[in-house]
């Protein structure tokens, strides 16, 4: 009974790939080819897969399930599925369609799972010119293809239905996340690598050409870049974590409009995510103990709140990733400890906490929820 | 002459315990004396060169691994890192000295006992607290625990030169020739130089479980190519004291292969270390109320890291770091009573790096150490008392200064025989160290704090040693037990701050332990004979820094809680025959003790052989050994893989 429902459940959350799509950071609300239409309000969420990147060099990047009507988490359900683990820090996963697609960053490759059974469709591995491999770093998708940044400054095209990699197109120095809006494409090109030199750029591909159509400066080392339902780009710079602060470029969320270069300043910010057009986000400066957590309208372009928490829950340790819930409007904080296990902390859309939870690996990067129809009474 | 010999009788022979001597007549412990492990106020192991040999032993790690109470934290293969931690307190708490002068990495803070050829090497000794001799450089104080590598001095009886010639290959492209030779140089002086090289590819096989898969893979980018030399130069003037001169210079490059990464066989990291230093140390004991010594170093260490990666922009990423240090100490031993002795000991060092990352801070570290011991000491009762002063500021040339550090740190420690007949000993001892941040902690881009305090560490200690014929049918035994508890405070940690790492003082670690050892020798008929050694090691080490913490009270990573080694040796006329065992309980590593993170136990085994033919003035050496006898599939530190069986086979020519 338990596992048929369980099926049920995964064979659903097919379905709802628009809705993860549209309520994902890495926004898109344009359908993949092989999406049925919305869900109605006959369903439920019945959990969500979490992706844990575990700890550099420990190759433990590992997913768990969470039952949310059991209230029940089970680790480790890509090896259980796959009789091998996932490899070593797996930066996010992201659904498009019937499938999963994960960033492996250090294992070089992109793992392509079947939403509903986890098992692995195919370990793409990115190759540059030379023949050497490639470290993918986050994933989006829009129309027939999937795209995915690699670290060593490009952006992979890959074919949803073959799952190869058809092109790939040099965009700017370390790009991390990545957003697609129909056919624009932004990528967050940090430069990480090269600090204190750091890159300030977004590269804006046009996904009709697969070309680089411009590049908008905003402040330096941009690592995460999301898109409202206007295409305009919001951006995450991490600035320089400078100990003095007479120096110190801190975390700043900046935005442009769609067919703009002219990036003006939101406010501070070090992780956001985006649901129908409101944005939440967290701001904890590195090495800072204290945070705030704000909700900002993108489509008025104003703040809502700058108190997203209403009660008197403190998140311990670093939020690594938000993640709302467009059924519900629960917001799925992932937060990451000091090499222990994560914790994920579900607020209700008034922002308070209904749960928290170890995530059964390290690091949690954000989750991916699985819906079931409603049970009907006989 | 005869006077100083006298004393030397006395300072050495008290501190020996005559059973533990069998071997050695009364004119060689003063040439080759040594500690005795049972007599010593606070926990001294050895290995000499005699049991080197017996066992054996070819690397250095090999031998501390006989150790109780020590972790050698292992990377695998033969380039691979090896640090020694004593008793959980890491390996940042062990001093490693090369004939009295302590070496240092003032960057790492840790010193990678691998560089060191074993060849070369009279005894290993390991000391846990404060050891009983005071009449020591000040760092040698400034520690938890000391390792340290005593080389071999040349003796002449018949011949006025010495040469050892020999060749070393094993497993896995492993060549390693060398050559000793030793030199009279008229009544008062005589030199020894030392020189090998050392290469191996590396490539060796290991099986890679992931899940339910197996897979048979090889370690690549592991190959190494190292030269090391070594001059020494001896004087001996009698009454006018004794002179050593030392240059060395180690040079190597290496392939580092890195952890094992699932799904990516890509490696592209190497490493290039040269390191030279120069030391010259005096000693006078000018009559039996008082003795000086005075040493002088400089040290100069370059390290060049080369990472191949289409990630960095210019598709690579190569640094260099230069690290230099010049160092001084004097020592004076007052002996105002045949019972009581006072020592005054002060260093001064200079360390400076310069390395070519971004906002490097060159810094130069200015340390002073004052030390100020006494001892109390008969034949049934030992008692020591230190106290180390330490004086440390630093100058950076670009960003925050970090404020100057001063510290008193007390050891106290005393060991008594029990009944006067019986070697029976109880001993305790404390000591209250730390250590200071080291260069990466503190200017690491981005990662480091200047901000960090020391980390400090204490220990007690309390344990019992018996020595002696326990029956008709043994030449001697030995078992010691020591009980002992440290505490860690301020533990300098990496932590994670929002997708960066930086260090902070975050850790609180409670370590209780037993360490156990036992040695024995038995005559089994004419000629042969068996010698038994063992250790056994049962650690609790827990981390107690926040108790929210999903870690609270759980055992470190990597520290086992049992561990232990057998060494069995035979010793015949015809073919020496020695079998050791290493086991290792579970271990984690990372610092929640859950199955995701579990380690497997091991044990690991080995067997050695070797024989010595004489002929007339010389000797021709032969030695073979198995490592890793069941061909196990392990890891020291976790996706390192250690090496499977393996072979080693050497030829010496000694004149």
């Amino acid at each position: 009974m338990k596992k048929k429902k369980w099926f049920l459940a995964s064979a659903l959350c097919a379905m709802m790939a628009m809705f993860f799509v549209a309520c994902d950071n890495d926004d898109d609300p344009t359908p993949g080819p092989d999406e049925p239409g919305t869900p109605d309000t006959e369903q439920y969420t019945a959990g969500f897969y979490i992706i844990n990147r575990g700890k550099s060099k420990s190759n433990n990047s590992c997913i768990s399930y969470y039952d949310l009507l059991n209230k029940k988490i089970t680790g480790h359900v890509f090896e259980t599925a796959n009789g091998r683990k996932l490899g070593d820090s797996a930066q996010e996963f992201f659904q498009y369609g019937s499938k999963i697609y994960i960033p492996v960053y250090n294992s070089m490759i992109i793992e392509v799972i079947d939403a509903k059974t986890l098992k692995s469709l195919k370990s793409i591995e990115p190759k540059d010119a030379d023949g050497k491999g490639e470290k993918p770093r986050a994933i989006t998708a829009s129309g027939d293809y999937v795209y995915a940044t690699l670290y060593n400054g490009y952006v992979a095209r890959i074919d949803t239905v073959t799952l190869e990699i058809d092109k790939q197109v040099k965009v700017g120095m370390n790009p991390d996340k990545l957003s697609a809006q129909g056919d624009v494409l932004y990528t967050a090109n940090s430069g990480g690598l090269n600090s204190p030199d750091y890159d300030k750029t977004i590269s804006v591909v046009n996904l009709n050409t697969f070309e680089v159509e411009r590049n908008v400066e905003v402040i330096i080392n941009p690592t995460r870049v999301i898109t409202d339902s206007e295409g305009d780009a919001y951006v995450i710079s991490m600035g320089n974590y400078s100990k003095d602060p007479a120096t110190l470029v801190p975390n700043t969320l900046q935005y442009f409009k769609k067919g703009s270069s002219d990036a003006k300043e939101i406010c501070r910010a070090s992780v956001i995510s985006i649901c129908n057009d409101t944005i939440y986000g967290v701001y904890k400066q590195y090495g800072s103990t204290t945070y705030d957590f704000f909700t900002y309208d993108a489509k008025a372009e104003k703040m809502i709140s700058d108190k997203f928490v209403t009660d008197d829950t403190v998140i311990t340790g670093d939020p690594q990733e938000i993640d709302i819930d467009p059924l519900t409007g629960n917001v799925y904080v992932s937060v990451g400890g000091s090499n222990v296990n994560g914790d994920m902390y579900i607020f209700s859309p008034e922002g308070k906490l209904i749960n928290k939870f170890d995530t059964e690996g390290l690091y949690p990067q954000g989750v991916i929820f699985v819906y079931d129809e409603q049970q009907l009474e006989d | 002459m005869g006077a100083w010999l006298l004393f030397a009788v006395a300072v050495y022979a008290q501190q020996v315990d005559t059973v533990s001597y069998h071997q050695l007549s009364e004119v060689e412990v003063v040439e080759k004396a040594r500690p005795s492990v049972t007599r010593e106020a606070t926990p001294v192991q050895l290995i000499d060169r005699k049991g080197i040999e017996r066992l054996g032993v070819q690397e250095l790690s090999e031998a501390v691994k006989r150790f109780s109470g020590v972790t050698v934290q292992d990377y695998g293969g033969i380039g691979g890192l090896k640090t020694v931690s004593v008793r959980s307190l890491g390996a940042k708490h062990t001093a490693v000295s090369y004939d009295g002068v302590t070496i240092t990495d003032a960057q790492s803070g840790q010193v990678d006992i691998s560089r060191f050829s074993l060849d070369n090497v009279e005894m290993v000794s390991l000391s846990i607290g404060q050891a009983d001799n005071i009449f020591q450089t000040a760092r040698i104080y400034a520690s938890a625990g000391a390792l340290s590598i005593k080389t071999s001095k040349p003796e002449f009886t018949t011949l006025p030169f010495h040469l050892r010639a020999q060749v070393k290959a094993g497993s896995f492209g492993l060549v390693n020739p060398s050559l000793r030779y030793e030199q009279k140089l008229g009544e008062k002086w005589s030199a020894s130089l030392y020189g090998d090289w050392q290469r191996a590819d590396g490539n060796y096989p290991f099986t890679l479980i992931n899940g339910k898969l197996e897979d048979k893979k090889k370690r690549y980018n592991s190959d190494i190519e190292t030269w090391r030399t070594e001059l020494n130069l001896y004087g001996d003037f009698g009454k006018g004291g004794r002179l050593r001169l030392k240059g060395y210079y180690f040079d190597s490059e290496r392939g580092l292969p890195g952890s094992v990464i699932l799904y990516n066989d890509y490696s592209g990291e190497r490493l290039w270390d040269k390191n030279g230093f120069a030391q010259a140390h005096y000693e006078n004991r000018v009559n039996e109320l008082f003795a000086f010594q005075a040493q002088l170093k400089y040290n100069y260490a370059w390290m060049r890291h080369l990472e191949v990666d289409n990630k960095y922009e210019s598709g690579r990423q190569d640094d260099r770091y230069t690290q230099n240090e010049y160092y001084g100490s004097a020592s004076a031993l007052y002996t105002p009573w045949e019972c009581v002795s006072f020592s005054l000991a002060q260093d001064f060092y200079v360390n400076t790096l310069d390395n070519t990352l971004p906002e490097c801070p060159f810094p130069t570290r200015y340390t002073s150490l004052t030390v100020l011991a006494g001892q109390y000491k008969t034949s049934r009762f030992t008692a020591t008392a230190s106290l180390l002063g330490t004086f440390m500021t630093e100058k950076v040339e670009t960003g925050d200064t970090p404020a100057d550090r001063k510290r008193l740190s007390p050891a106290v420690s005393a060991s008594w025989r029990i009944l006067p007949e019986q070697n029976l000993r109880i001993r305790a001892s404390y000591k209250d160290i730390f250590r200071v941040p080291t260069f990466n902690d503190m200017y690491y881009l981005r990662i480091g704090n200047t901000g960090l305090k020391p980390e400090r560490a204490t220990q007690y200690n309390l344990g019992l040693t018996w020595s002696g014929k326990s029956a008709s049918f043994v030449n001697y035994l030995s078992v010691s037990t020591d009980g002992y508890y440290n505490r860690i405070r301020d533990k300098i940690v990496a932590m994670p701050t929002m997708f960066i790492w930086k260090m902070m003082n975050m850790g609180e670690v409670s370590i209780a332990g037993i360490d156990a050892n036992i040695s024995t020798e038995i005559p089994v008929c004419n000629k042969v004979d068996v010698v038994l050694q063992g250790t056994y090691t049962w650690q609790k080490a827990i981390d107690i820094t926040d108790e929210s913490a999903k870690n609270y009270r759980h055992q470190i990573p990597y520290t086992p809680k049992h561990s232990g080694t057998v060494a069995l040796s035979i010793e015949n006329p015809w073919v020496n025959l020695s079998y050791n065992l290493t086991a290792v309980g579970d271990r984690y590593s990372l610092p929640q003790n859950i199955e995701a993170n579990l380690i497997k136990s091991y044990v690991e085994q080995g067997i050695s052989v070797n024989r010595e033919f004489k002929f007339n003035k010389c000797k021709l050496r032969l030695q073979g050994e198995i490592i890793n006898l069941g061909n196990i599939n392990y890891d020291v530190i976790q996706y390192y893989p250690m090496p499977g069986r393996s072979y080693r086979a050497m030829v010496a020519f000694i004149l």
